[in-house]
């Protein structure tokens, strides 16, 4: 067992992992580093992007935390230089205000980075605010200066760029597209940018002239340094059988020529383009893996290393000494190119759900075990797990799965999980757990899965509404029936308040869906053997569709287009009382809810439903050590709030890392606002700024109250709730809406939705096909 | 003589080796597979899957279902071919015509006839509107035990061309001079039936029997294009049943059904066997 003290030293070092650059050299002498990996639940830093000269990556961040780190493969050490003082200048902070020829003030923004002859620079635009809308003037490119710890930006000679086709307008206002890409060769400055159509488009800026020209370059995906000075472009056709295609483009001729062809259901999956000249390869990122092709020859392309950066959104370059720097928003990695270098072991992950805590160990394993070659596996379909377990199929080591999907299922029952009792440390951390989650990480007593995240919805209500309204904890409705009563009676009560029923998008047609199905899915889940055609749940579906749906200020499914700007007419600013999708397990939003748990009938205990995400290991693994180990490594980096669901003796408030930074901000962003205030004559000018002011003040005062990671109430909230947690074991819906019967019941519930079929419809039919599945079993 | 049978050897050894690939082996290999538990240990469990399947309501429902429609489909089917085929066997002009055309519902693929047979018996359809007109009321033909008619019918029109043919061939070739005799010593239609046709195409006979049954265990795809894996309870037969459990891999079921079923239709067609000989042995 461990002990409160080492569960804090845990969390405290996940913390600081996730969001601290990572220093330390890895064991091994591959040269891979981790250079940032931030956290879903904090996203306090995230990569804008990364530039190379020669050995050194520069990586310029965002966030509350904003710097320019540089990292040097020779070295392996990494500088970093603040860029706070340097963004506040842009955005119009520093001692002088941002004033154009015409007066109007200004403030600027970095549009996009790039590497150029030995320096980085930035381009940079200006955002010009008038009354009634706002322009941009942008292309200005400024040279990056790191000195002394800080980045700054300096005016260069290179003329503005032409930046008209950089922005887009929306009625009175202009806006800067967004720059997705950004490679220098030649004197050019190719930029790939999101189009009005949403289609990527390739811009080609001349540095030296300042000219600029749109490439012919249909379905653009990526784009890179190619060889011989060429650009290097990845298009995809999604239309029939996925194709991707990359080409070499010649800026000067503007002609492409075909390098590398994939073809297949995965191609959307290959990314990180990159081109060395030295060795003429072609470097890409796919399914977990960096693979390196001679002259573009991809069929005898060869893997060289492990990259378990999520593909979507990833780009890549490569550094002069042969190490590809991968990248997306979340993450940085530096990889070694020579395949004689990679760790002596690899495992391979298949996961089938995502956890950001299996993210994370991803980044902490590889940077600490260099000896061990991690490939996560994207490529995958898991209808076919069962089918390789019962081949004997040791290709994959480790597995992550939902514990109420059909397929673990079978596995768990048929026992194709490697049991991990030999891992003390395991043992000790699942043993800090609810029994209800030790009991589904075991199979007759053994140890056979981890834990990796918890879902699970349920109907909620808002716990100072409740007070406020007059209400107490013992009138709270604890059936279907008596919830039910609360629909047809709260609308009267909540006439004059600050309050309204529901969540202002929540329309007729999602609240019928949601109220039905959550009413068939608890009773299936609490009453496993019965028949759904039974009186109880006819009367609860039936009261249910003869709800007042204008009553209870639900919208019209036509209304929801336009529901941000009828925001105030249809109070959209009032706290919603009841709401129908709340998270199960504590989460960093929406605290001042609490979940509803509802029985059947009176004399039943209410529960609450939630489903894992778990890991286990295939018992037919050739390195069930190694996987072991990095199983350990999941369940120490599980994020916060997921460790905080599983464990009930972790009950401290957890502050976010950079709650102090944050804070410090709001106090920076109120200074402004009172410097203003004494500068400004201007009357209206004046009563705005106090108005600004006043909300900034009031966020300060709240902000210690309110700005939690995991707060008290939300630990509270869930202890309470936590003995009436029960495991969703089946995915209930998934078998009536899997297989060939499923458009069928998919019809059948539309049109009860629509109130063209009755209830009855609805469960002789549900009686039928569910109770044939149960009996047939599995 | 034996140098002979060594010299056949070669001859047969591909076929023989085709034979104990794909015949022999998996056949043993599902014997296996229904002795074993299907998980990790793959333990061997003796007779329990049979204990296990034997006793699931799915397979019994299935069970039933597949030998109340087999003994309604397969006597039906044969004694429309035979009947039908009497019938083509006298008409003259156009005979060949009307033998050829009976063929043609068997060479149609069952997807598109079914579309037209799901119009045919839809709740507005032209059957329930022939019902309606005759005064009777309106039927839920695709729903609940009445969605057993026209898959009968769909069975029957699908397969009574190649029965029809087998008993034509037959009885094309009874020597007419037979049945000249026989009406020369005053022999009328029902005697030269009984008489002559019936013993001269017992073998025959026998054949479209055993192949009605064997067609009409098999019904399936009628009943998967209509009902999909989950069909309403009337029409659920051993092939879900088998089809179900292949789907969720499991493959000690559905190994361990199929020798059930096996067991059962070996039994029946020994039985079968035995009375056709029996039958032979009477006629001669």
């Amino acid at each position: 067992m461990i002990g409160n003290r080492k569960w804090k030293k845990l969390l405290g070092g996940m913390l600081a992992a996730v969001l601290l650059l990572v220093s330390a050299a890895a064991t091994a002498s591959t040269g891979d580093r981790t250079l940032l990996q931030t956290n879903s639940e904090t996203f306090s830093e995230y990569v804008e992007r990364l530039m190379i000269i020669g050995t050194r990556v520069y990586m310029a961040t965002s966030g509350t935390t904003q710097a320019i780190y540089v990292y040097d493969t020779r070295t392996g050490q990494t500088e970093t230089f603040d860029t706070t003082a340097m963004n506040d200048r842009l955005h119009g902070l520093g001692d002088e205000p941002m004033l154009t020829e015409d007066g109007e003030r200004y403030t600027e923004e970095i549009a996009c980075w790039f590497a150029w002859r030995g320096e980085i620079y930035a381009v940079v635009y200006r955002n010009i605010n008038f009354e009634d809308g706002s322009d941009i003037d942008g292309g200005y490119v400024r040279k990056l200066v790191l000195a002394d710890g800080q980045a700054s930006l300096e005016e260069t000679e290179l003329p503005q760029l032409e930046w008209r086709g950089m922005v887009e307008r929306n009625g009175a206002n202009r806006f800067s597209r967004w720059i997705t890409g950004s490679v220098c060769t030649g004197e050019h400055l190719a930029l790939s940018v999101y189009g009005d159509s949403g289609d990527m488009e390739l811009h080609i800026f001349d540095l030296e002239e300042g000219d600029e020209e749109t490439a012919e370059i249909d379905n653009l995906e990526d784009v890179g340094q190619g060889p011989d000075g060429k650009l290097l472009v990845a298009r995809i056709d999604r239309r029939g059988d996925s194709h991707l295609i990359i080409e070499t483009y010649d800026i000067e001729e503007e002609t492409t020529e075909t390098l590398a062809e994939f073809e297949g259901e995965y191609t959307y999956n290959i990314r990180g383009i990159a081109w060395r000249e030295e060795n003429r390869t072609l470097y890409y990122v796919t399914n977990g893996e960096i693979f390196a092709a001679r002259e573009g020859d991809t069929e005898n392309a060869e893997s060289v290393n492990d990259c378990g950066i999520v593909p979507s959104s990833m780009f890549a370059q490569m550094t002069e000494d042969g190490f590809l720097a991968v990248y997306r928003y979340d993450g940085a990695v530096i990889r070694n190119t020579d395949p004689s270098q990679r760790g002596a072991v690899t495992i391979r992950i298949q996961p089938f759900t995502w956890s950001s805590g299996a993210n994370a160990a991803y980044y902490a394993f590889t940077n600490e075990r260099g000896d061990i070659s991690v490939i996560r596996e994207e490529n995958g379909d898991m209808s076919t797990l069962l089918q390789s377990m019962m081949n004997q199929d040791d290709r994959i080591d480790l597995y992550t799965i939902d514990s109420s999907s059909s397929v673990y299922s079978a596995i768990y029952n048929r026992g194709f999980m490697g049991s991990l009792e030999g891992s003390e440390k395991i043992r000790n951390l699942i043993g800090q757990m609810y029994p209800f989650i030790q009991e589904a990480c075991q199979k007759d007593g053994q140890l056979v899965a981890i834990p990796i995240s918890m879902y699970g919805d349920a109907f909620g209500y808002h716990k100072e509404a409740w007070s406020k309204l007059g209400y107490t904890d013992a009138d709270l409705p604890r059936t279907w029936d008596q919830y039910m009563d609360l629909l047809e009676t709260l609308p009267d009560k909540l006439e004059g308040t600050e309050y309204r029923l529901f969540e202002l998008w929540l329309t007729k047609q999602g609240f019928r869906g949601a109220l039905m199905s959550a009413i068939i899915r608890k009773y299936a889940l609490t009453r496993p053997d019965d028949n759904f055609n039974t009186p109880v749940l006819q009367r609860l579906l039936e009261r249910a569709s003869k709800l007042d749906l204008d009553g209870l200020g639900l919208i019209d499914d036509e209304e929801e287009e336009d529901i941000f700007e009828r925001y105030t007419e249809l109070g959209g600013e009032k706290p919603a009382v009841l709401i129908t999708g709340f998270e199960v397990p504590i989460t960093n939003y929406r605290q001042e809810y609490q979940t509803l748990p509802l029985a059947f009938e009176e004399d039943e205990e209410p529960v609450l439903t939630v489903s894992l995400g778990v890991a286990f290991l295939n018992p037919y693994s050739k390195h069930p050590e190694e996987a072991t180990a990095y199983l350990e490594t999941m369940l120490e980096n599980l994020d916060t709030s997921t460790a905080y669901s599983f464990c009930p003796d972790r009950n401290e408030p957890q502050r976010y890392p950079d709650h102090e930074e944050q804070k410090k901000n709001i106090s920076r962003w109120a200074d402004e606002a009172r410097k203003s205030l004494e500068e400004t004559e201007d009357e209206e000018t004046r009563e705005q700024l106090e108005r600004s002011l006043e909300a900034i003040e009031k966020e300060l005062a709240e902000f210690d109250e309110k700005n939690w990671m995991i707060s008290p109430d939300a630990i509270a909230n869930y202890r309470s709730r936590a003995p009436l947690i029960r495991m969703d074991s089946y995915d209930f819906w998934s078998m009536l809406y899997g297989g060939e019967n499923g458009e069928t019941f998919g019809t059948l519930w539309s049109g009860f939705l629509e109130g063209q079929k009755s209830v009855q419809d609805v469960l002789t039919y549900m009686d039928q096909k569910i109770r044939m599945m149960r009996m047939e079993g599995n | 003589m034996y140098r002979k049978k060594r010299l056949v050897l070669p001859f047969l050894l591909p076929g023989l080796i085709g034979i104990l690939m794909f015949y022999v082996a998996p056949f043993i290999g599902g014997i296996w597979y229904s002795l074993t538990d299907g998980s990790f240990e793959n333990a061997f469990v003796g007779l329990d899957n049979y204990s296990k399947v034997w006793q699931n309501g799915m397979f019994q429902l299935g069970l039933k279902n597949t030998m109340e429609l087999t003994f309604i489909c397969a006597p039906s089917l044969f004694l429309l071919s035979f009947l039908l085929s009497l019938l083509l066997n006298r008409i003259r002009p156009a005979g060949g015509f009307f033998r050829s055309s009976v063929l043609l519902p068997y060479l149609m693929p069952s997807s598109a006839v079914l579309i037209i047979w799901l119009l045919w018996f839809d709740y507005g359809g032209p059957v329930n509107h022939q019902i309606f007109l005759l005064g009777g009321q309106r039927v839920l033909w695709l729903q609940g035990a009445e969605l057993r008619v026209p898959v009968v019918l769909l069975f029957l029109w699908k397969n009574l061309g190649f029965c029809v043919v087998i008993f034509l061939a037959a009885l094309q070739a009874i020597p007419v001079s037979l049945y000249e005799y026989a009406a020369l010593e005053g022999a009328g239609f029902l005697r030269q039936a009984f008489s002559i046709t019936l013993p001269m195409i017992v073998p025959s006979a026998f054949l479209v029997f055993i192949l009605s049954f064997v067609n009409a265990f098999r019904i399936f795809k009628e009943v998967y294009f209509i009902g999909g894996a989950y069909p309403d309870e009337p029409l659920y037969t051993l092939q879900n049943y088998m089809n179900n459990m292949y789907s969720k891999l499991n493959y000690q079921n559905v190994t361990t059904a199929a020798y059930i079923f096996a067991g059962i239709v070996f039994a029946l067609f020994g039985l079968l066997f035995f009375l056709q000989n029996r039958a032979q042995r009477g006629l001669n």
